[in-house]
């Protein structure tokens, strides 16, 4: 208790700011109904009639709450093409999106992870490398995604590749840097007397790198997971932003090019469940293992 | 054996061998364009290089080897990129795949030099990247120009360059409208905002527990799915 007393005082705080910020951001659309009626609106009729627009400037909470309900378990259960009654995920519910989403984000974040740790095991091990790679995969991070990702996906596409693997490509791109990072600092985190200690005991090298090196580099390979699951779902969305065959990603533009503010909001709270999801499984995962290998704190 | 492995670029030189004697064997064979008769002879001079190359010389030897070396690489390289004749043949590859290994070479040598003094410990973390760069560039013209990629796929970089010398002027108001209006003006109110958010956060303890958490969630927010809202709201300028 004494943990989520302040995160839910935080969390009652932003609610308030964000209804009182939703009256005057609609305010403009049913001054000018108003107008146009000849009426007068009332205060309590402005606020009330703010809450509840179908295309609001600034959806209030309980209407992306609404949303989010109504596109998932709503459209599953009653709706026409939902799980209930045809027997397969709904293409309108944000749950057959979101799986769309997250199995792209997987794909990805395995890919950038095993590429990001076999990279890091190269920088390690090869002087050669440490020198000339290492700088290059730092400027590959400042080549703005946006910009990259339609290009990943031309190209790929013509030479015969789309569906999951270019977004999942994008998706590596992204959540390899952390990785490569963290475990370079990892697998060279053990310090001179462990290594000496090794040297004593005349220890091959693959002896030092799996009994050594490799656990010593765990706590830092969970961290940039973390960072590497997360930054793997930014970039799934951004490549699904030019495909449009479902995903999160989808939602969002479709939602701003029809004007459905709520369903823009709604797509965004469901990636940011994702995410956080996606990154509390790591830290379970993380906890776990380092309690097995005895380095939990 | 274990020479070769041992040895810093050893293996590296020594595929560079192999690599130039298939090239140069085709060539001979009477495969004609490319490798050029200049270029198989560049090739054999930097083998002839990287084996004539010890850690052990003293060092004026060494940078007049790794110099030679990188020169007979460079314009052997500069020949099979700007001098295609159309139809590369096997020939070609094995001097494609020889210069890129003899650069590889070269990264190790440079690599291994371990005396830095002076202006070689400023310039000598920059060598390794540069040569790795230039020969990506390389590999990519290379292969682009040999197999003929739709130019709408992939262009060269040659071309990448020259579109980007032609219009200087355009990039430039497009780099002034988002690096000074947007990167700028966004860096310093972003900075202010935490730097301020942080004082207070760090004053109160109760916010510290509260604020972190929510933080950590508002942060994982694609915030590329917030762009259309911020827009609807801003405006574009």
């Amino acid at each position: 208790m004494t943990r989520a007393l302040p995160i839910l005082t935080v969390v009652a705080v932003l609610l308030a700011a964000w209804y009182i910020a939703v009256v005057p951001m609609n305010a403009q659309w049913e001054r000018d109904q108003a107008g146009r009626a000849g009426t007068e609106l009332t205060f309590s009729q402005l606020v009330t009639n703010t809450m509840s627009q179908d295309r609001p400037v600034l959806p209030a909470p309980h209407q992306v709450v609404a949303e989010l309900w109504n596109s998932t378990v709503i459209e599953e259960f009653t709706g026409r093409r939902g799980w209930w009654r045809s027997g397969s995920l709904s293409n309108r519910s944000l749950i057959y999106h979101g799986w769309v989403t997250l199995t792209a984000t997987m794909l990805g974040f395995i890919i950038g992870t095993g590429a990001g740790i076999l990279l890091a095991v190269g920088i390690v091990y090869n002087r050669a490398m440490d020198a000339s790679v290492m700088p290059w995969a730092i400027a590959s991070q400042t080549i703005p995604i946006i910009a990259l990702a339609p290009m990943i996906i031309v190209v790929l596409n013509s030479i015969g590749i789309s569906g999951v693997v270019p977004k999942a490509i994008i998706a590596a791109y992204l959540s390899f840097f952390p990785v490569v990072v963290g475990m370079v600092k990892g697998l060279r985190a053990p310090d001179g007397m462990q290594m000496d200690l090794m040297k004593t005991y005349s220890a091959t090298g693959l002896a030092v790198f799996l009994k050594l090196r490799l656990p010593t580099s765990m706590p830092y390979l969970f961290t940039s997971l973390k960072v590497g699951i997360a930054a793997a779902l930014v970039g799934t969305i951004v490549g699904e932003l030019p495909v449009q065959q479902g995903g999160l990603g989808v939602r969002l533009l479709s939602g701003s090019y029809y004007g459905q503010t709520v369903q823009i909001w709604a797509a965004l709270f469901a990636a940011a469940l994702l995410a956080a999801g996606l990154v509390g499984v790591v830290g379970i995962i993380e906890r776990r293992a380092l309690r097995r290998m005895g380095m939990a704190t | 054996m274990s020479a070769v492995f041992n040895t810093a670029g050893g293996w590296q030189r020594l595929g560079m061998a192999l690599a130039v004697l298939v090239a140069v064997a085709l060539g001979v064979m009477g495969q004609g364009g490319q490798p050029s008769a200049v270029v198989q002879a560049l090739l054999v001079a930097a083998v002839v290089l990287a084996f004539g190359y010890r850690q052990s010389h003293k060092s004026a030897l060494r940078v007049a080897l790794l110099l030679g070396f990188w020169n007979a690489l460079f314009f052997a390289a500069w020949g099979l990129a700007l001098h295609q004749t159309g139809g590369e043949s096997a020939g070609f590859w094995a001097a494609v795949i020889a210069v890129w290994l003899g650069g590889w070479t070269l990264v190790t040598f440079v690599a291994e030099i371990r005396s830095a003094r002076g202006w070689w410990a400023r310039v000598k973390p920059l060598v390794a990247p540069l040569i790795f760069g230039v020969t990506v560039l390389w590999v990519w013209e290379t292969v682009v120009k040999a197999i003929e990629v739709p130019r709408v796929i992939l262009p060269a970089p040659t071309e990448i360059g020259l579109r980007l010398s032609q219009s200087t002027d355009i990039l430039w108001t497009d780099l002034v409208q988002t690096f000074v209006r947007g990167t700028l003006s966004g860096f310093a109110i972003g900075c202010g905002a935490a730097i301020l958010f942080a004082l207070v956060v760090d004053r109160y303890a109760f916010l510290r527990r509260g604020l972190l958490p929510v933080g950590n969630f508002l942060a994982a927010l694609p915030i590329i799915g917030t762009a259309p809202i911020f827009v609807m709201w801003f405006g574009f300028d």
